[in-house]
């Protein structure tokens, strides 16, 4: 009697144990789930964080190295800037060419950036030519945008150094900003920040060096003129500078892809385009 | 009737049932080919610019989207965090999060390109380097939205089927996912 009677709940009793069986296998599946899931989205949260700590490092790095260069020299302009004498608010261009020239072409550059280096390759010459036959004169404002942007201090050394052979003459400045474009390095290598890569290249400059001239590099004279010539840019154009912004009597006249107009084409437009503003001045 | 014949059984399905039979037989094998496909998306993406972070933030700052304060650790946290997501999809862990994950990421970076576009942005300089950007007038905005969006497929494919052959998950869970 009880033999019949209890065949229904044993088996009941077995079913009872593996379904009890299942749902403890699915709750462990569910808690490795989220085991799973909780080291995936740590994993991810640990690279961002990795991120950001090695940006704060570096970031702080590259202050110290750019605030150490010219520390503690007041603001200083290289000699014939336009507007002289130059202030911190507007820290003047450094000027290539006869003061009779009525047409001015402004260049804004950085000698670290390579889409200036290819507009000296581009419009280089002929600004010279143009400026020697005292057609125009070239206003040249140095600032430290590659520095800033990507750490390094090759804008604020290379330009400070350059920025020191203005007080040397208008054909060594000339002369020694041709050979800093031809010896660019390449936009992630820093060789610039190094005064004795720029020294040895002012070497190369015929009446350029002088124990005046390495004391100015040396130094970081004009390091606060370039600082604030990139500020000065920043206002004008209202936040986002971008280089080499040339200007032809206050119009633009952009660098265009090589890809899309052939070099040569560019610096048939440029002449063009100076041409037209010579004689427009009469 | 073909519809009928590929909802029948595995075993007959590949000579009669097209398409649905052999994934429904391969969808393990074909979820492996997508994740490798993905992560190494990703490891392509990152390793390009784990080498040169700052010029990695002068290409974000460049699309003019995040304010400057957030540029350059956005610039270098990206190229850490689609390391990790490949990482992630080799070893076959979490892979419908990091899926879903992965196809949000790419429409982030899609929406900035179109964005770009739409804006008539081209750069000047200081912004060769790794995040793709050019001087004016060699854009390839529509080549890089198509691009992009072609990645999203095998993370699309992730979220639906995360299951695959070779994961570190199926492992440690067994079969299903």
């Amino acid at each position: 009697m009880t033999s019949t009677g209890g065949g229904g709940p044993r088996r009941s009793g077995r079913e009872r144990a593996a379904e009890a069986r299942r749902q403890q296998a699915a709750a462990d599946r569910r808690r490795k789930q989220l085991v799973i899931g909780g080291i995936a989205v740590a994993v991810i949260a640990l690279a961002a964080l990795i991120g950001v700590l090695v940006q704060h490092n570096t970031s702080n790095n590259n202050k110290k190295a750019r605030n150490a260069y010219g520390a503690g020299q007041p603001f200083a302009a290289p000699s014939g800037v336009v507007p002289g004498p130059g202030s911190p608010t507007d820290p003047g261009a450094i000027v290539y060419g006869k003061s009779a020239a009525k047409v001015t072409v402004e260049v804004d550059e950085d000698v670290r950036c390579p889409f200036c280096k290819e507009a000296e390759s581009f419009f280089g010459a002929t600004n010279k030519e143009y400026a020697d036959a005292g057609k125009i004169q070239v206003h040249y404002r140095l600032v430290d945008l590659i520095d800033r942007n990507s750490g390094g201090q090759g804008s604020l050394v290379g330009g400070s150094t350059l920025a020191c052979a203005a007080d040397v003459g208008q054909a060594e400045f000339i002369a020694f900003h041709d050979l800093i474009y031809k010896n660019q390095p390449d936009e992630t290598t820093d060789s610039y920040g190094s005064v004795d890569t720029m020294l040895n290249l002012a070497g190369q400059v015929p009446n350029l060096r002088s124990a005046t001239f390495d004391q100015c590099a040396r130094s970081g004279k004009y390091a606060q003129w370039i600082k604030d010539n990139y500020t000065w840019l920043g206002k004008k154009l209202g936040g986002s500078v971008g280089t080499p912004d040339i200007y032809i009597d206050g119009t633009s006249f952009p660098l265009q892809d090589p890809n899309a107009v052939p070099g040569t084409q560019q610096t048939a437009n440029y002449k063009a385009a100076l041409d037209a503003a010579v004689a427009k001045q009469g | 009737m073909t519809s009928m014949a590929s909802k029948a059984p595995a075993k007959d399905a590949p000579t009669s049932g097209g398409i649905r039979g052999f994934v429904g037989d391969n969808q393990q094998w074909i979820s492996l080919v997508m994740r490798v496909l993905l992560a190494v998306m990703w490891f392509n993406y990152s390793l390009g610019k784990l080498t040169s972070p700052e010029t990695n933030a002068q290409s974000v700052r460049a699309f003019r989207i995040l304010p400057e304060s957030l540029v350059s650790p956005f610039g270098y946290a990206q190229p850490y965090l689609e390391l990790a997501l490949g990482l992630l999809l080799i070893l076959g862990l979490g892979t419908r999060l990091v899926a879903v994950f992965s196809a949000l990421l790419l429409l982030v970076y899609i929406g900035g390109i179109i964005s770009l576009g739409a804006r008539g942005i081209a750069i000047s300089c200081g912004c060769g380097g790794s995040g793709g950007l050019v001087p004016k007038g060699h854009t390839r905005y529509t080549l890089d939205v198509l691009r992009d969006l072609l990645y999203i497929l095998p993370a699309a494919w992730l979220i639906w089927k995360p299951a695959s052959k070779f994961s570190l998950e199926r492992a440690l869970l067994g079969d299903p996912i």
